[in-house]
């Protein structure tokens, strides 16, 4: 008979007791920030009666004269420069639309990648019509923002030979606030697995593969991958998951501390409620002790 | 002549006194799981008890307009859909009527009270999905919970609001007392019953209010204290939200989250 195991949300652990010690203060929707005049209100806050009002439950930031009240769960805001990992929704003239985890689909012009084989591209209708044979619907790929409009949509580029179709992995979507913003986002683990933490909260777990062979960064790599890699991805992507469960930071450094602590277990008992807090807390506690 | 709802003692029928909630107990981020895929995430939920009645509430968005939903202007799209168990009621089956005119009325009611609160502005071009699932209710005025739930899981997907959305309702004894939140046998006992749905501020007596019910007719000389025990139950709804909504926050914060 299969064993299954329920677990409800009333079992949930708490670890809060380390929080307390963080002097952030939460300001909730309709919380005045601050009754002095001279502020200016940025994200998250609106005025009214002369007061700046926080219009989200989150933690307040300032810099200089600027308010703002940073969500603890949202969509994703882009900020030029970003690396994200995205889904093709839409084919449409000239441009691909992507599901980037943001409030508005982001668009990928045809003329922001590269061709394959650094091809130059002919401006012509065929080029256009075979748009399909570089993405299709729902393919994954990484990208780079490139510019923000006003009504807050991305546009994304491709001009790199990291960026690119991604092919074989695993995707695992996290709340984009928990990613922490660093100068690499395209980490090769000493695990012998690569991962492509997009700031969009999409994160990518696949086997290693040599950049310079694919040329062009469309070209899908299909050959089979051996066991081993794919039990290391997987135990990778439910690290990623502990780390989320326990609202830690994700980035290489995390995610490296959360691998060494699921060593004790076997990969599907990461799925269990309990060893995933454990795990999480474990790198938690390891990334405190390191500061 | 409706029957007495308050004892000689004080007490009412469920043994509170004329100014006391029903419990109330909440919890946000319900239907959050690291299981889901992307495509079928929510998010932002939440779970309320109050009394009897059972609400759970789920928004999907912002997000970039699905081609079904048709309107293609510039304008802010917000879907509200309401629910009902079969088995909400009495503990019954019962059929549910798909599109009855009484949840289009509340669809409707809950669209204007939440476009009147979300910064409208920030959300242009974009599209909200509001799902509520009335798990069991207990009488006729279940869009008080509704609403309460739904403030709660609007904050938990962190859209912009100007104040939290607290619906209270309150009824009149044949004395000529307020009694607040009234329950679903109090409600069949006869009185008149009023609902709002109010914007309370904290330390600010005046409240805005965003929506408001009568289901029958009183004298006009009772309004000013059954509106006014309304607003005193919409207060105390605010404080039991503010305080879950603070445990759950205390929950996220660590102390990396400030200095990214």
């Amino acid at each position: 008979m299969a064993n299954v195991k329920i677990n409800l949300l009333i079992n949930k652990p708490k670890y809060s007791a380390h929080i307390e010690e963080s002097n952030s203060r939460i300001f909730t929707t309709g919380e005045v920030i601050t009754e002095q005049k001279d502020f200016m209100r940025g994200h998250g806050t609106y005025l009214e009666d002369g007061f700046i009002k926080s219009s989200v439950v989150g933690v307040a930031k300032q810099i200089n004269k600027l308010i703002s009240v940073v969500p603890l769960k949202s969509k994703y805001v882009g900020e030029i420069g970003d690396v994200i990992v995205g889904r093709v929704t839409e084919i449409s003239k000239k441009r691909w639309k992507i599901d980037t985890n943001s409030r508005l689909d982001s668009v990928l012009l045809i003329s922001s990648i590269n061709l394959p084989g650094g091809e130059l591209r002919r401006r012509n209708a065929e080029d256009e019509q075979s748009m399909r044979k570089l993405l299709q619907e729902e393919d994954l790929l990484s990208a780079e923002v490139q510019n923000v409009y006003t009504d807050g949509s991305l546009s994304l580029h491709t001009r790199s030979l990291k960026y690119g179709k991604l092919s074989q992995g695993i995707l695992i979507s996290v709340s984009p606030s928990l990613i922490k913003r660093r100068k690499n986002h395209f980490h090769n683990l000493p695990c012998g697995i690569s991962v492509i933490i997009g700031n969009n909260g999409y994160i990518w777990v696949a086997p290693i593969v040599n950049v310079e062979e694919q040329g062009g960064g469309f070209a899908q790599c299909l050959d089979p991958v051996s066991k081993g890699d794919r039990e290391t991805i997987v135990r990778v992507k439910n690290c990623i998951q502990a780390l989320s469960a326990c609202y830690v930071m994700i980035y290489d450094t995390s995610i490296m501390y959360a691998y060494e602590e699921s060593m004790k277990y076997d990969v599907k008992e990461l799925l269990n409620q309990d060893t995933m807090y454990e795990v999480g807390f474990n790198a938690k506690q390891r990334i405190l002790q390191l500061e | 002549m409706v029957q007495d709802l308050l004892s000689a003692q004080g007490l009412r029928m469920d043994g509170r006194r004329h100014n006391e909630l029903r419990q109330i107990q909440c919890k946000l981020g319900v239907l959050e799981s690291e299981l889901f895929t992307h495509k079928n995430r929510c998010d932002g939920s939440a779970y309320m008890l109050h009394g009897n009645t059972k609400v759970i509430a789920s928004i999907s968005g912002p997000k970039h307009p699905s081609k079904s939903s048709g309107k293609k202007d510039e304008s802010f799209i917000f879907n509200v859909r309401v629910k009902f168990a079969t088995f909400s009621k009495n503990g019954e089956r019962q059929k549910v009527l798909k599109n009855s005119k009484k949840l289009g009325e509340i669809e409707i009611n809950l669209k204007n009270i939440f476009k009147s609160v979300i910064l409208v502005e920030k959300y242009e071009k974009s599209q909200l999905d509001l799902n509520i699932e009335v798990l069991q209710h207990d009488g006729g005025s279940e869009i008080c919970t509704i609403v309460n739930t739904a403030t709660l899981a609007l904050i938990d997907a962190g859209i912009c609001m100007k104040e939290y959305v607290c619906a209270c309702t309150a009824s009149l004894t044949n004395d000529g007392l307020a009694l607040l939140d009234v329950s679903h046998l109090e409600e069949i006992c006869g009185g008149p019953t009023l609902t709002i749905a109010a914007l309370p501020r904290i330390g600010d007596h005046e409240q805005s209010v965003a929506f408001i019910e009568l289901s029958q007719k009183f004298y006009l000389k009772d309004l000013n204290k059954i509106f006014d025990c309304c607003q005193l139950g919409c207060e105390k709804i605010r404080t039991i939200l503010d305080e879950a909504i603070r445990g759950n926050a205390y929950e996220h914060v660590n102390s990396d989250l400030t200095s990214n």
